[in-house]
């Protein structure tokens, strides 16, 4: 199993405990997860996102862990950043975060982003949300409207793209199009009100784009193995 | 052992019958050895859908014993408050008081119904959420389950989902010793739970669930914490037998 959303770091609004690599690689191989696409909580925050991203390449050297470098596309260093992050720290995928940064997903500074992407065969990782918005402290995100993310899937067939912490509502109402796509996944972090959720996903259709994603430390990863291990 | 000591058999435009088909099923798959639900049908009920819940909750405790407990759902809002609890405690089987949004926990309409479970020796559920948005007019938060707790020693309170945001409820109740708090919430971010044992212990906190929400990702939570198999038990089911033991009175009483 490889965990696709995972994070190391700090988060701004309160503590986060077993926070460091060493904690999460750990905890990934006392449940036989083999690697994990790993990205900074910092890089939400930061100016300029390639100072922990930078951190993070560091802490994960050597590990066979892939590192996702988190943008703000609306940043006039945007493209910059990510292009120097492909060359010195061997980044394999790029997240957003729209209800963070505040744009739209079909926004023109997000398809600039999906151009850098395509180029350099990329994984996109899109963050409908993150902490629950209705514990938010001083920054309160908005969740990624389901209709933007079906047409922005839609209109971008050739990159990979992986929906994390998407709702399971979200995601039946968009199911056609998610479906229609081959180059799309979704992880089942945002899974977090529904009883018997991986055996409805499976009676959706949906089973073969799920992925494993915990976003841990920031959520319980037990939580998450245990909602993507459920049997029928 | 688990026992859930915060479920629902009905939520606002939910189905009774599938939601006790679920609940059934989740009790049989997860090996849950009590489930307590309360009924709710409306945000602000009148007093006939409050008795038409606690009737169909009652019914469904008294189908399965074994596996399904309650708690009666009191708007204490409403002048007959005190007989639905009466009713409730002495012949619908309930062992227990919920408290919703209809009216905040902490408001004078509360004083009569909180002397009469004081008098049972039940404990009283009460939801509270601190919300950054969307925070409904009347639904309390830790600083209300902290002003009725204070007002009510003797009342053995259980502030439901860690209060919404545990940093907002927990500080409130951490010195207050007839409060415990429920983990039951769908959010399942990392660190609550560390928090809340560090703030109050783990002899105060119980495993609920909000069911028909979420079940695993709440066992995750208690699984998830860096805290003692000894702690584990205490909030799994230990905490919650000792609180619905009718002669169990809080610490100094």
């Amino acid at each position: 199993m490889i965990d696709y959303n995972c994070f190391t770091g700090n988060w701004p609004f309160h503590k986060i405990r077993r926070n460091s690599f060493g904690d999460i690689k750990a905890l990934h191989e006392k449940y036989g997860i083999e690697y994990g696409y790993i990205s900074k909580i910092e890089s939400i925050f930061y100016n300029d996102p390639y100072e922990s991203e930078l951190e993070l390449y560091e802490e994960i050297k050597g590990s066979g862990y892939k590192q996702v470098m988190t943008v703000n596309p609306t940043l006039d260093i945007a493209q910059n950043i990510v292009k120097r992050a492909i060359n010195e720290l061997d980044i394999k995928g790029v997240r957003i975060m729209p209800g963070y940064h505040g744009y739209s997903i079909l926004d023109d500074c997000v398809k600039k982003l999906v151009e850098t992407v395509r180029e350099h065969k990329l994984k996109l990782f899109i963050n409908s949300h993150l902490e629950d918005e209705r514990v938010s402290y001083l920054i309160h995100p908005v969740g990624t409207p389901f209709s933007e993310i079906a047409q922005f899937i839609t209109e971008n067939k050739d990159i990979e793209i992986q929906l994390c912490t998407i709702s399971f509502a979200e995601l039946v109402r968009i199911k056609e199009a998610v479906l229609a796509c081959d180059n799309v996944y979704f992880d089942i972090s945002g899974f977090k009100d529904r009883l018997f959720a991986m055996p409805e996903i499976r009676r959706e259709g949906l089973d073969a784009k799920a992925r494993f994603g915990s976003m841990a430390p920031l959520f319980c990863f037990e939580s998450a193995y245990l909602i993507y291990n459920e049997e029928d | 052992m688990i026992i859930d000591i915060h479920a629902h058999g009905c939520t606002p435009g939910g189905n009774l019958a599938v939601n006790e088909e679920r609940l059934l099923r989740a009790s049989e798959k997860y090996d849950i050895a009590k489930i307590y639900i309360s009924n709710l049908l409306a945000v602000y009920p009148t007093k006939e859908q409050v008795d038409e819940g606690n009737l169909s909750a009652s019914r469904f405790m008294k189908k399965h014993p074994d596996k399904i407990g309650g708690f009666v759902y009191i708007s204490h809002e409403h002048d007959n408050a005190v007989d639905v609890l009466k009713r409730g405690i002495e012949e619908q089987g309930f062992e227990g008081v919920k408290i919703w949004v209809s009216e905040k926990c902490d408001s004078p309409l509360m004083d009569k119904v909180a002397e009469k479970t004081i008098e049972y020796g039940v404990p009283m559920l009460i939801h509270a959420f601190h919300k950054s948005r969307n925070q409904l007019e009347k639904e309390s938060v830790g600083k209300n389950i902290a002003n009725l707790a204070t007002r009510f020693p003797e009342l053995k309170i259980i502030m439901a989902h860690f209060g919404g945001n545990p940093y907002n409820g927990i500080p409130m109740i951490q010195d207050i010793k007839n409060v415990w708090i429920d983990i039951s919430c769908s959010m399942f971010h990392g660190d609550y739970l560390d928090y809340t044992v560090e703030r109050i212990g783990a002899e105060r906190i119980l495993f609920g669930t909000d069911m028909c929400g979420p079940f695993l990702n709440n066992v995750g939570k208690v699984l998830h914490a860096n805290i003692t198999e000894e702690e584990r038990e205490l909030i799994f089911y230990k905490n919650a037998l000792k609180l619905l033991d009718r002669n169990f009175k809080p610490e100094g009483i």
